[in-house]
């Protein structure tokens, strides 16, 4: 870790001015390109980083792996496109209210694997998925009722409920299988 | 096979992805409700196609797309995963765009100082060799492009320029307007006010000279207590000025309980000469108050 980068990050966490202002010039350049894509919110957006990097900056988690500056830049970055992915995908809402149905309290083992999930798991079974799937699955997660679906792709209603049914259990399946080729591996 | 809610497992399981999405008509929302309150296998359904949306719509993690537009190692991530997802994928390939481009706008705010520091002997040791190799790049082949990359650094490094000259002014700009809302938050001590008596209760055989007002340097408003005799409603006023324009004019004034009206001016509409406010009651004739502004050092 250089020694200026190291006297600037301790000036910045005790919130000295010059240190502050200089931070903050970094952040507000890193976070530039994402300003048309957020447009309105990217003022807020500016500060969740400069809180972000505050409390990373006070935690220690900058140990010098590179500069500060391009430390705070990546930073940025990942939190910009945090917040452009909070305001572009919604996850399918979750219709159980608490007087509503549970879900099932007895979860098989195939649950139990699917539980499992992280970014990284649901990217390889995506992967493995058909292009035909991966569509169909798109736009019901862009909100399109199964009628619009059927006109857009010029499916029969029934056929296309049927299909994304088999696009779930292909998943489902591909997710087994890849935890079962992790259990071996281990 | 359950029936409950009037559906078979095989219905719900199929409406399932649109019961998520919220698309499907209100009956049949309660249909399935009803149907899953009863069916602890189509529950374990639901759960496998929330599972599937997220599935369906995972992205490579922001951390991958850092890593990806840095070219560093990513640790417990796939890259190659990653790399192969962006390729089909539009929103991810965006994003990685967007930090790739914020990663060239590091890359140029760290050649500008460089650039500067550069000693004058290698400064021109630098240019020749540049003009060097230009020409000999030149007399290659017209279509080799090398020098772009160069051009782009030069080109952000002048808009970044750019957008600090605009950032300073800005910053000016906010100081000036912070320090002009401090000063009109600030209270006004010191307020000069000021009881005119109507022209009309003078003697009547001459115009009468304007009352004098002494107003210290640095008010920013004069109150003028207009005793009149008639404050009784609602009335309007003006200001004019020695050549008899109107430089301001105000409504809607109501008497107050002291008697007469009370209205204060700002000072920046006054110099040292003589203005004459003009009241007019919405009951009555209208009265004319002189008055005679000095500006003195308190």
């Amino acid at each position: 870790m250089s020694p200026d980068d190291l006297q600037l990050a301790a000036d910045f966490a005790r919130g000295e001015r010059r240190a502050v202002e200089a931070v903050d010039v970094w952040l507000a350049r890193a976070a530039g390109p994402f300003r048309r894509r957020l447009g309105a919110d990217w003022e807020d957006v500016l500060q969740e980083v400069r809180m972000e990097v505050l409390d990373l900056v006070r935690r220690g988690s900058f140990r010098g792996g590179s500069s500060l500056k391009t430390y705070l830049w990546q930073v940025t970055a990942h939190t910009c496109i945090d917040a452009l992915r909070r305001r572009a995908r919604r996850p399918l809402a979750d219709p159980l209210e608490p007087d509503d149905p549970r879900p099932c309290p007895d979860p098989s083992p195939l649950d139990r694997i699917l539980a499992r999930e992280n970014d990284e798991t649901l990217l390889a079974v995506l992967e493995a998925m058909s292009s035909e799937c991966r569509e169909l699955w798109g736009l019901i997660l862009a909100g399109l009722s199964y009628r619009e679906i059927s006109a857009r792709l010029g499916s029969k209603e029934g056929a296309l409920r049927v299909r994304a049914l088999r696009c779930r259990e292909r998943a489902v399946e591909v997710a087994r299988r890849n935890a079962l080729v992790e259990e071996d591996a281990q | 096979m359950n029936e409950a809610g009037g559906m078979v497992c095989a219905e719900v399981a199929e409406l399932l992805p649109w019961f998520l999405n919220g698309t499907l008509k209100p009956s049949d929302v309660q249909r399935i409700r009803s149907h899953l309150e009863s069916c602890p296998s189509c529950r374990g359904d639901l759960g496998r196609t929330q599972w599937a949306s997220s599935v369906f719509g995972a992205h490579v993690p922001a951390a991958a797309l850092v890593a990806l537009a840095w070219n560093l190692p990513a640790e417990g991530l796939d890259l190659d995963l990653c790399r192969q997802h962006v390729k089909s994928c539009q929103a991810c390939a965006e994003e990685l765009a967007l930090v790739r481009e914020s990663r060239e706008l590091e890359s140029a705010d760290e050649a500008r100082p460089a650039a500067r520091q550069l000693r004058p002997a290698l400064r021109w040791g630098s240019l020749a060799a540049a003009l060097a190799v230009g020409f000999g790049a030149g007399l290659l082949s017209l279509r080799l492009t090398v020098h772009r990359p160069a051009q782009e650094a030069r080109r952000l490094a002048g808009r970044v320029d750019e957008l600090d000259a605009q950032v300073r002014r800005l910053q000016e700009a906010e100081a000036r307007l912070r320090g002009e809302v401090r000063r009109l938050e600030a209270p006004e001590i010191n307020l000069p006010i000021v009881e005119a008596l109507p022209d009309s209760a003078g003697p009547r055989s001459q115009k009468p000279p304007g009352a004098r007002v002494l107003v210290p340097t640095g008010a920013r408003l004069v109150a003028f207590v207009l005793s009149s005799g008639r404050a009784a409603g609602p009335a309007a006023a003006e200001l004019r000025n020695p050549q008899g324009e109107v430089i301001w004019r105000s409504s809607g004034l109501q008497p107050s309980r002291l008697g007469g009206y009370a209205l204060a001016l700002p000072t920046s509409l006054l110099k040292d000469a003589e203005y004459t406010i003009t009241l007019r009651p919405d009951t009555g004739g209208p009265e004319t108050y002189s008055v005679r502004l000095e500006r003195v050092h308190p």
